[in-house]
């Protein structure tokens, strides 16, 4: 190989090598700033949730999905406030039998008594304080009115 | 969620203290159900004003130490007798164990309280040991009183979100135990040791 050759060589290798370390560069910058945002994501997800956490007293429509089988319906009355006509009502309305230990009973007991599946019964309910939340702003009266219509028809 | 302990959720909705009172009494005597994560619920249940937090801490503590009592008790009275007769008392593990406990009574106490299954085994121990009792109601209430505040409070703050981190209370009811039978083992060889190179 000719020196001039070689010169031209070594220096499209330096080129190559200065690109590459470019190409790198850009690359490791944009990877920091998805990175950088992924990590900004997770701490206002963190901090949602921690304001989350914070929040005491009754609970609202958002945590309606806590709503479990094993909870009594005095217990779901008294955590997200609502008055103890308002599921009684629904329960009259939508549920063939009914059970007088209410609202001192579980759920999942109450399905049992009443020969509903325990799963659809705890969907149902959730569906109930879901809507009786929306209904919210109307007056009391309503509140239990909309209890009556059947959320799974 | 598994079947006993949703049934002793529903239970303490519906009983309230007593059931705070059964659960952590069956526990302290050495049945295993899962008092820890019923108190960390009812934490979660004092944050919705559902429980409250004074008296749910005084029910059960005196459940715990009425308990943790009855262990003692079990053992300080009849235990020695029952040892006798099987001639574990001649066994050099068991003596060393005895002796471990007489002299970090306090320690093994107060820790023991934190997790669930060593608590009863540290009672009957004690009994057997002959710790006084003064001692042994003084670091047992003392332990309690730390451990049952710790659960509920852990409760009161995760409030509803209290059953993605019931989990943690069991896995660090396990490190613990990890923690105290690397120290007893390292403590008793020690002794071991120290006894070998005398003689």
């Amino acid at each position: 190989m000719k020196k001039e050759t070689k010169i031209i060589v070594a220096f499209l290798a330096l080129v190559l090598i200065i690109l590459i370390v470019q190409v790198w560069r850009q690359y490791t910058f944009i990877q920091r700033a998805q990175t950088i945002q992924a990590i900004r994501g997770h701490i206002s997800q963190d901090m949602q949730q921690l304001a989350a956490l914070r929040r005491r007293g009754p609970l609202t429509a958002v945590d309606s999905s806590y709503i479990q089988a094993w909870m009594t319906f005095d217990y779901i009355n008294t955590a997200f406030n609502i008055p103890p006509g308002y599921l009684s009502n629904y329960l009259a309305n939508n549920v063939r039998d009914s059970s007088d230990q209410y609202p001192h009973i579980s759920i999942s007991h109450y399905a049992r008594e009443t020969a509903t599946s325990s799963a659809a019964l705890t969907i149902d309910i959730t569906s109930a304080v879901q809507a009786y939340f929306n209904v919210s702003s109307t007056s009391p009266a309503t509140l239990i009115a909309s209890s009556t219509n059947e959320l799974h028809p | 969620m598994n079947f006993i302990l949703s049934t002793l959720l529903s239970y303490l909705l519906l009983y309230k203290y007593a059931t705070i009172f059964v659960v952590v009494l069956a526990a302290a005597i050495i049945v295993p159900v899962p008092d820890s994560t019923l108190l960390v619920a009812t934490g979660a249940f004092v944050s919705q004003g559902y429980f409250s937090l004074t008296l749910a801490l005084v029910v059960a503590l005196v459940a715990n130490v009425l308990g943790d009592l009855v262990g003692y008790t079990l053992t300080n009275r009849w235990g020695y007798k029952v040892v006798k007769e099987h001639h574990v008392r001649k066994m050099p593990y068991f003596n060393r164990v005895e002796q471990f406990l007489r002299s970090n009574a306090g320690m093994a106490i107060i820790v023991s309280r934190f997790v669930g299954t060593v608590g009863p085994l540290v009672n009957f121990l004690s009994g057997l040991a002959d710790i006084p009792l003064s001692k042994f109601l003084f670091f047992d209430v003392v332990g309690n009183a730390v451990d049952i505040a710790g659960l509920l409070i852990a409760g009161y703050i995760l409030g509803q979100y209290w059953q993605d981190f019931s989990g943690f209370v069991g896995l660090i009811g396990w490190i613990i135990v990890v923690a105290i039978v690397m120290y007893a083992i390292i403590k008793i060889s020690k002794a071991t040791m120290t006894k070998k190179s005398i003689s």
